[in-house]
């Protein structure tokens, strides 16, 4: 029963997806190749892959550790004004772009990748931190303190023990970390300087003129095959492992 | 300990709190002073925008929610061999770019005859917000482990009465997480309802008009300084009554 | 398209190519050796000025478009032409002009030439973002039709030259036999129209269009901005909108229209001349009430870090033949008048170039002051918001 509901759910969420990989193949109704040959010899695209990757990639580990330490921190010494982590998801996406752009003008900061790189810290900073502090909430206290008691330190507590405990939450966090930065538009748009652009503003300056280049249809499908690939030889060997 | 949290703070207020600043006092009008533009968009007509996001981000929730825990609890308690895998496929949809997931939807409804309605929009912010509901929801189901429940039956509980007692009290945090992970920004969405709805208007519209059509710092600062206090306020009340579900 | 580009300019570069070879050979024909030697003398003078513009040249170039709004390949011809290493010139694409004047308000854009439709000129040369032509290094300027010259967003030219032109008008799909004729089926629910077609008509998201083809409906003149037309111009949009699928720019009707999403749309005419080519049944035209004039205009950000080879740019794509090249590329009408006789065929298709006696009816977009511009903003949030 509920097998089934789970089935349903993954059909809602892969029936736009499937619809995209099927674009990839068709050019006017008909089976084709060549926007999967395109992928490889757009130069546009092959950049703003490189330049989305290194972003996401990056924010997502300065992110993940900022955010994790804090939550930690939080918890374990019940620190007040939490909000200052909420904050953050509350604002408008619009206004936190602007605020940074005039931020980094007043500061005469240059725009490009580490001015975009910087905004996508501190909005997924916030999400980070509350879903590892989700993690870690309600767990035995006194599994930590046999630690420090058997004459660990502080950071030795916690990276051997609740660390791994909060793993989960961290992968979350982590996988959110990253298709917010991966996925961020409006942010990104305002943030960055001539010349630098995402997959994400490649799409849409073609969107908007109405009709999105099939060959981003095949660059998602390679992508899609590429972390399915991937994903399934990680369950294998952690399957091993075991 | 508490030291562990300094660098994110540090980092928060730098970057995210002095452009906040910013912000404000454009919100005042900067370069000059006035208080006109908080007045002027505490119009009643915004008001009801304001109930329109609220009503569509709430219902996103709920559907969220209805969708998002029994297949977080189905991968973190059901799923054995192939929970990372399918942890993976949950996230996997959203490798693809907003728009394109977007316009895929939007391809779907148009033979449906769903295209700018009501419905189309929260199925595509329900499709959007999901992982953020989803991942806190099964991080915290996660550690809840087969024993407890076992022990449970053992001691002749039902499973349902397993699950509101054990299993889904423990999974609290990551409820709220995901209530607010999924509530808040949905509030100030403006895209989704912008390219499936047509002409539902939301606070994140509005605000994004202010800024980018008409260019008005000011008005477009003020409302969204309102509107931050606001919701800001709202999650004080509500994270002090839930703190008492936390444990 | 892009075959019958790349002929055309083979065809006049060869005939510049040819024109300098025969007027080299006459030159050394009939001179005599005294003439010679002043010729060469000549010569090596153009080319020691050729090299001094050359090293005014800034090495560098940045410049911010429209998306599908240029012929790529000229890029690569302007960095021959000038010495501006082709790696150095960096062309972005905006997909909404209001994220240009965003940056430039929000201080250094980085950017040395953007291109602009007239309302975002205005507003840009209201705020102080942009700095003044320099004609004299514009020359080609003169091969622009007068017309074009002297726009109400800015008079003489001084802050923005034209880049192409296009107009406002409706797109309908083949299903809405009928067509769109007149306003009063946009704006009158009693004419049936609007009920026939409930939910399937967008009109644009850009106040001034929406206002301008309202108050047109009403018969008001274009700077009518009086009070009492005003509340009209509300009270018809408000009687429209329960009709309307929604307010869309380019990036929903486009895809709306061809999906059948939605079967009526005031557009742009670039946007449906590209959607012809894509998909034959969707068709365009101006209303008899008229349709607005809207111009893309070159524009120098103030703090503009390479300003002459910004200058160099614009004066390259005011060339004829240039001008002639991309308007047959990107299927936009230039107001560049010596360029004409190269793209006859352009200057045939009406949705293109519209006949004299539509144009006659048409309006440019108004120019218009702050307070005007608070007052539509105002109505458009009001409509919006009900």
């Amino acid at each position: 029963m509920m097998r089934l509901f789970v089935f349903i759910v993954f059909v809602f969420l892969y029936a736009p997806i499937a619809f995209v990989i099927a674009s990839s193949f068709m050019e006017d109704g008909s089976f084709t190749l060549k926007w999967f040959e395109n992928v490889f010899e757009d130069k546009k695209i092959a950049t703003a892959f490189k330049n989305s990757l290194s972003l996401a990639i990056l924010s997502t580990l300065i992110s993940v550790i900022l955010g994790t330490t804090a939550a930690y921190a939080y918890l374990k010494t019940n620190m007040r004004f939490e909000s200052i982590f909420y904050t953050p998801i509350v604002i408008p996406e619009i206004t936190e772009a602007l605020s940074l752009l005039l931020f980094y003008n007043f500061t005469s900061f240059p725009l490009g990748f580490y001015s975009v790189l910087l905004g996508h810290i501190a909005f997924n900073v916030a999400f980070v931190f509350v879903i590892v502090k989700a993690r870690l909430a309600g767990y035995e206290r006194s599994i930590e303190e046999a630690s420090l008691t058997l004459g660990a330190n502080e950071i030795q507590t916690f990276l051997r023990v609740t660390l791994p405990l909060a793993m989960p939450g961290v992968i979350a966090a982590s996988l959110i970390a990253f298709i917010l930065s991966w996925d961020n538009f409006i942010k990104t748009i305002f943030t960055t300087g001539p010349g630098f652009q995402t997959l994400p503003m490649l799409i849409w300056s073609q969107a908007v003129r109405g009709s999105i280049n099939p060959t981003l249809n095949a660059l998602t499908s390679l992508l899609l095959l590429i972390s399915m690939i991937l994903a399934y030889l990680y369950v294998r060997i952690s399957a091993k492992r075991k | 300990m508490r030291f562990f949290a300094y660098p994110a703070i540090l980092y928060l207020l730098v970057l995210f709190y002095l452009p906040l600043f910013i912000v404000i006092l454009y919100s005042f009008g900067f370069p000059n002073f006035s208080l006109n533009y908080y007045f002027e968009v505490m119009r009643p007509i915004y008001f009801k925008v304001l109930l329109n996001s609220i009503i569509l981000a709430a219902i996103t929730t709920v559907f969220c929610f209805l969708l998002a825990y029994p297949v977080a609890y189905y991968i973190a308690l059901r799923a054995q061999r192939w929970k990372n895998l399918l942890l993976v496929l949950v996230i996997l949809p959203f490798w693809i770019s907003f728009l394109l997931r977007t316009y895929a939807i939007m391809s779907i409804l148009t033979p449906l005859g769903l295209m700018f309605t009501f419905t189309a929009v929260v199925i595509g912010m329900v499709y959007d917000y999901l992982p953020f509901m989803l991942l806190p929801i099964y991080a915290s189901l996660e550690k809840i482990t087969r024993s407890q429940i076992d022990a449970s039956y053992t001691l002749g509980a039902s499973p349902w009465k397993t699950f509101l007692k054990i299993t889904f009290p423990q999974s609290m945090p990551g409820v709220v997480a995901g209530v607010i992970l999924v509530f808040i920004p949905a509030l100030g969405e403006f895209v989704v309802p912008s390219m499936l709805g047509g002409v539902y208007t939301t606070i994140g519209t509005i605000t994004w008009d202010l800024f980018l059509r008409y260019h008005d710092w000011w008005r477009g600062s003020a409302i969204s300084i309102i509107y931050i206090a606001a919701v800001l306020a709202a999650l004080a009340i509500y994270m002090k009554k839930a703190g008492r579900i936390e444990i | 398209m892009v075959n019958g580009s790349r002929r055309d300019f083979l065809k006049i570069a060869v005939a510049g190519i040819t024109g300098l070879i025969v007027g080299g050979i006459g030159g050394f024909f009939f001179g005599s050796s005294a003439n010679q030697r002043r010729i060469l003398e000549l010569e090596n003078e153009i080319k020691k000025l050729e090299k001094q513009a050359q090293m005014a040249l800034e090495k560098d170039l940045k410049v911010w478009n429209w998306s599908y709004y240029i012929n790529e390949a000229l890029l690569d011809i302007f960095s021959e032409q000038t010495g501006i290493p082709r790696d150095r010139i960096v062309y972005d694409e905006f997909d909404d002009p209001n994220y240009v004047i965003t940056r430039l308000e929000a201080g250094r854009s980085g950017y040395d030439v953007v291109i602009l439709p007239s309302y975002c000129v205005e507003i840009a040369i209201r705020k102080g973002l942009l700095a003044e032509i320099d004609k004299k290094l514009v020359p080609n300027i003169k091969f622009v039709d007068e017309k074009f010259l002297n726009p109400p967003h800015d008079p003489d030219s001084k802050y923005s030259i034209v880049y192409m032109w296009g107009s406002t008008g409706f797109a309908w799909r083949s299903e809405v036999q009928e067509g769109v004729t007149t306003l009063k089926q946009i704006f009158d629910p009693d004419y049936g129209f609007l009920k026939k077609y409930s939910k399937k008509i967008t009109m644009l998201e850009e106040p001034l269009e929406v206002i301008c083809f309202a108050k047109a409906y009403l018969g008001k003149k274009i700077d009518d901005w009086s009070d009492s037309t005003m509340e009209e111009v509300k009270e018809a949009l408000l009687k429209q909108k329960p009709y309307l699928a929604g307010y869309a720019g380019t990036e929903k009707y486009y895809p709306g229209l061809k999906s059948g999403a939605i079967y009526v749309a005031q557009a742009y005419n670039g946007d449906i001349a590209r959607l012809r080519e894509e998909f034959s049944e969707v068709y365009y035209g101006i209303p008899e009430e008229g349709g607005t004039i809207w111009t893309d205009s070159f524009c120098i950000p103030k703090d503009a870090a390479h300003k002459n080879a910004a200058h160099a740019f614009i004066n390259f794509l005011l060339d004829p033949a240039v001008s002639a090249v991309n308007s047959k590329y990107i299927r936009y009408a230039n107001p560049v008048r010596a360029s004409w006789q190269f793209i006859e065929e352009l200057l045939e298709d009406p949705i293109v170039y519209p006949p004299e006696d539509v144009q006659d009816k048409m309006w440019f977009e108004p120019s218009i002051s702050d307070e005007i511009r608070n007052k539509i903003n105002t109505i458009m949030l009001e409509v919006k918001a009900r």
